[in-house]
């Protein structure tokens, strides 16, 4: 339904996109996953007309909609700071775009009321934005941009702002309201938990490139590269470390915490020597680090539930199964994510 | 790119009447002026198209040095009296809690926009021989004869810095009010004394307002000729007193252009001093 | 409250020594009295003249028509301008905007001196024509430089919404812009009222014979002898200027207050 042509972008001379193709079907909930400063929120500004790429085309509906202004595309966006007009209360922010389009004054009535009700806010309707509390902008905001049914929905980072408790619901809800409208949606974050946990499908942004696109379970068990694999379910990047299966020089193996087992020395383990150098919980389990002797590299392990006897400084076999190596291109040399 | 260019010829649109009455009412008259400068006055009204350099030469008289280096002195004097009044009254009413610091505002903006004239005039019945001033004075046994304060340097003085004080506390204010006040608790947990903290923190904070201040007064202070004119009687001469007489009675205008422009670079220069001074193009608390 | 004394007392000091000229203005338009310096009753005859007084009521009228004619005149070149030059990068706006805040810049008295010289250059008769016209030079800067500020402060996602929604470029300006910037028009529209209304300078020199300002009529009187009329006189323009002050804090106050709930909610969320 959508379809991004080699879009390429440059601000004062900064290349934020450089050649980015993407294809989105109708209905579709795709997420663009990135750390800051990958070009996610730039992709997004063109496919909304914001922006207008240096070269490259955007197809909505196999027709080039490249140079149509954003007011003339059917695409719209819940905005990061959700943008409420601070003028208008809910009820006018929601209706604002059937009143462009001149749409009689009882079928908006109706219309923000349903909309209203989807959003579950329908008892705010003569609030004013600044009288809502972060949630209950953002979820009138997505009122806004659902009312007039685009074809396609646009959030760029819309649970940003929102603390945890608030963003886990908000994930569910929104994702409840895309089965609901049957609406492509693409959205934007930098959170790979809130992408796993949402998306058909996902494309992982770097450096204006994307750089693996693919369903939840083949970007997080499949990565192509060393940066999806650290980026989505932080894994292991084990460089020097000999691998079972064959591998070219610019390759390295990828294993996920959770396949990671540490062991204290003894006559029935075996593995890499290491040692121990950090024990912490973190997201409700234990997380051991350990230092390889082979190659200096950090592992880090939890698979080890909420109980272990292992402690910082004890030496320790680090092994893992080799069906849960994955072969990756190695492109990140450890770079800050 | 089609949309850049819409864009753009909407914008040319909406600036085209600005740019039209800047050029034909302000760069216009400037230029003007700045040509009229050299041109030589008629013997009875008016100007001839004759070039020269004779009205500039004419400001290096003595009599009209005088008049220059009177009017920067006050001007400094001025400038230096609305620092002194003016910045820790800023800097207190910031600290004040936020209703008062509202009603202190308030209390300063009415005196600030009432008609200048009456402040003046006030001041008259101050000053004047026998008025408030000498009443109080003589009442309180401190003089025994009016001291007749109207039409002296210090009334004009006290004109003048009254009437510039609001621009200062404004400016100062403005900046100290941004001011982040945890630096100066974080400063005093350092150890640094009450005086010290307000000399490396609070005082560099407040350097922007400060500054801005002396440009709004400084400037002003040079031109406000009518102050001169109303507290000095014709015992003050500054510039704009000069260039209005030109104007007005002498009807050398070609001479009062060329003290205009001395003066304009005056002022241009004290800005550029500013702006190298504050990396700032803005006047804090000017709007 | 534990450490107000001594700031407190100098902020009572500065704010008394700032009303003391205006109040003995007003005191004195009481006086009954001929000789203004001497008080020797209350009185409100001076009023009563003041309301006989025909060229008083002229003086007025002009200084009304002329502040409002100018800061409309200023609010739409200003606006304009601002909103224009926050658009597009256009080649020489830095130079425009230098010299359209000029006249706020540069002494009056060069401002006067500038339009004095220019308007017998071009032949324009002295009058309301060349008052209005100095008028809106200096009142233009006001308006720019606020709007320019609210336009800076605005937040571009807000436009940009509207555009995503559905309006065009006209639509969103009228929808979105142009509410937001009202209160900083408004705002610089008091303030260029409450400028005209104060200004003698200027006026003095772009003034025709028959064309007196209330500022011009009163610095006449100063000049020439004052009558307690002229007290009389002030304390009306001061009740005026007390008026639109207040107007002009309620209108702020009430962005304030608003911008606080905005602030208010973030922490509560």
């Amino acid at each position: 339904m959508l379809r991004l042509e080699s879009i390429t972008k440059a601000f004062d001379n900064t290349k934020v996109l450089n050649g980015v193709s993407l294809t989105v079907g109708a209905g579709e909930f795709i997420t663009l996953l990135g750390s800051s400063g990958c070009g996610k929120t730039t992709t997004l500004r063109i496919i909304a007309g914001l922006e207008q790429p240096d070269s490259g085309r955007v197809f909505l509906d196999e027709r080039d909609i490249t140079d149509t202004e954003p007011n003339k595309r059917d695409v719209n966006t819940v905005f990061q700071n959700y943008a409420l007009f601070p003028h208008m209360n809910v009820e006018a922010n929601v209706g604002y775009s059937l009143r462009i389009r001149s749409v009689h004054k009882n079928e908006i009535k109706q219309r923000v009321t349903d909309a209203l009700r989807l959003v579950r806010m329908d008892e705010y309707a003569k609030r004013m934005p600044a009288e809502l509390s972060g949630g209950q902008r953002q979820r009138v905001a997505i009122a806004r941009a659902v009312i007039s049914r685009p074809k396609l929905l646009l959030l760029d980072e819309p649970l940003g702002a929102l603390d945890l408790q608030l963003r886990r619901q908000m994930q569910l809800e929104l994702k409840r309201l895309q089965r609901e409208l049957g609406i492509a949606f693409i959205y934007i974050t930098h959170d790979q938990e809130e992408a796993l946990n949402m998306s058909d499908r996902i494309a992982v942004m770097r450096g204006g490139l994307l750089e693996q696109t693919g369903s939840a379970s083949e970007i997080y068990d499949a990565p192509y590269t060393s940066y999806v694999a650290r980026f989505v379910g932080s894994a292991n990047i084990l460089r020097g470390v000999p691998a079972v299966s064959p591998m070219t020089p610019n390759e390295t193996i990828a294993v996920r915490s959770e396949n990671i087992v540490l062991e204290p020395y003894s006559e029935h383990s075996r593995g890499l020597e290491g040692v121990v150098t950090d024990k912490r919980f973190a997201g409700g389990m234990l997380r051991i680090s350990a230092r390889l002797n082979l190659s200096g590299a950090e592992v880090v392990s939890s698979r080890h539930g909420i109980d272990s006897p292992l402690t910082p400084g004890q030496n320790v076999y680090v092994s893992w199964d080799a069906a849960s190596e994955i072969i990756v291109k190695d492109n990140d040399a450890g770079e800050e994510l | 790119m089609k949309a850049i260019k819409r864009d753009k010829r909407a914008a040319i649109a909406a600036v085209l009447p600005m740019y039209i009455f800047t050029v034909a009412f302000i760069a216009g008259p400037l230029i003007y002026m700045l040509v009229m400068s050299f041109l030589v006055r008629d013997e009875s009204w008016g100007i001839t198209n004759e070039l020269t350099l004779r009205n500039y030469l004419h400001i290096l008289e003595p009599v009209y040095l005088e008049t220059f280096k009177q009017s920067l002195r006050l001007a400094f004097i001025t400038t230096l009296f609305t620092v002194l009044a003016g910045y820790p009254a800023g800097y207190f009413m910031a600290k004040l809690p936020p209703v008062w610091r509202g009603r202190c505002m308030m209390l300063l903006i009415i005196p600030f926009w009432t008609s200048s004239l009456m402040r003046m005039y006030g001041w008259i019945i101050v000053f004047r021989a026998n008025g408030s001033l000498d009443s109080i004075l003589m009442a309180l046994g401190i003089t025994d004869k009016p001291l007749k304060l109207l039409y002296t340097y210090p009334a004009v003085a006290v004109g003048m810095i009254y009437a510039l004080l609001p621009f200062m506390i404004y400016s100062v204010y403005a900046s100290a009010e941004k001011m982040d006040w945890e630096l100066v608790e974080a400063a005093r947990d350092l150890g640094a004394s009450r005086f010290r903290a307000f000399l490396t923190v609070s005082l560099p904070l407040t350097m922007p307002g400060l500054y801005s201040g002396i440009v709004l007064t400084f400037i002003p202070s040079m031109g406000l000729y009518f102050i001169a004119d109303i507290l000095g009687g014709n015992k003050v001469v500054l510039v704009g007193n000069l260039i209005q007489e030109q104007l007005m009675r002498v009807h050398d205008w070609p001479f009062a252009a060329a003290l205009s422009v001395i003066l304009m670079i005056l002022t241009t220069l004290f800005l550029f001093f500013y702006r190298k001074l504050s990396h700032s193009d803005k006047l804090e608390g000017l709007v | 409250m534990k450490k107000l004394p001594l700031s407190g007392i100098y902020i009572t000091f500065i704010l008394f020594v700032m009303y003391l000229p205006i109040l003995l203005v007003i005191i004195y338009s009481f006086n009954e009295n001929k000789l203004t310096s001497v008080w020797s009753g209350f009185s409100l005859r001076w009023y009563g003249e003041l309301i006989r007084d025909r060229s008083m009521f002229e003086a007025l009228r002009n200084s009304v028509i002329l502040a409002a004619i100018s800061a409309v005149l200023a609010a739409v070149i200003g606006t304009l301008g601002a909103v224009g030059m926050s658009r597009a990068k256009l080649r020489g706006a830095a130079v425009m905007e230098y010299a359209a805040t000029l006249p706020i810049m540069v002494p009056e008295i060069i401002l006067g001196m500038v339009f004095l010289a220019f308007f017998s250059l071009i032949r324009l008769p002295f009058g309301m024509t060349t008052l209005v016209i100095a008028h809106t030079a200096f009142c233009v800067p006001y308006i720019l430089l606020l709007v320019k500020a609210r336009l800076a402060g605005m937040d571009k996602s807000y436009v940009e919404a509207a555009r995503d929604l559905g309006a065009g470029e006209l639509r969103a300006f009228f929808d979105i812009t142009l509410p937001l910037i009202v209160p900083a028009v408004v705002s610089g529209m008091l303030l260029a009222v409450a400028m005209s209304m104060d200004d003698v300078i200027i006026s003095v020199f772009v003034t025709g014979v028959n064309t007196n300002t209330l500022p011009i009529k009163i610095y006449t009187q100063i000049k020439t002898g004052v009558t307690p009329k002229t007290n009389a006189l002030c304390t009306i323009l001061f009740l005026i200027t007390v008026i639109m002050g207040g107007l002009s804090s309620v209108i702020g106050s009430e962005r304030k207050s608003r911008v606080k709930a905005d602030k208010n909610k973030e922490v509560i969320n």
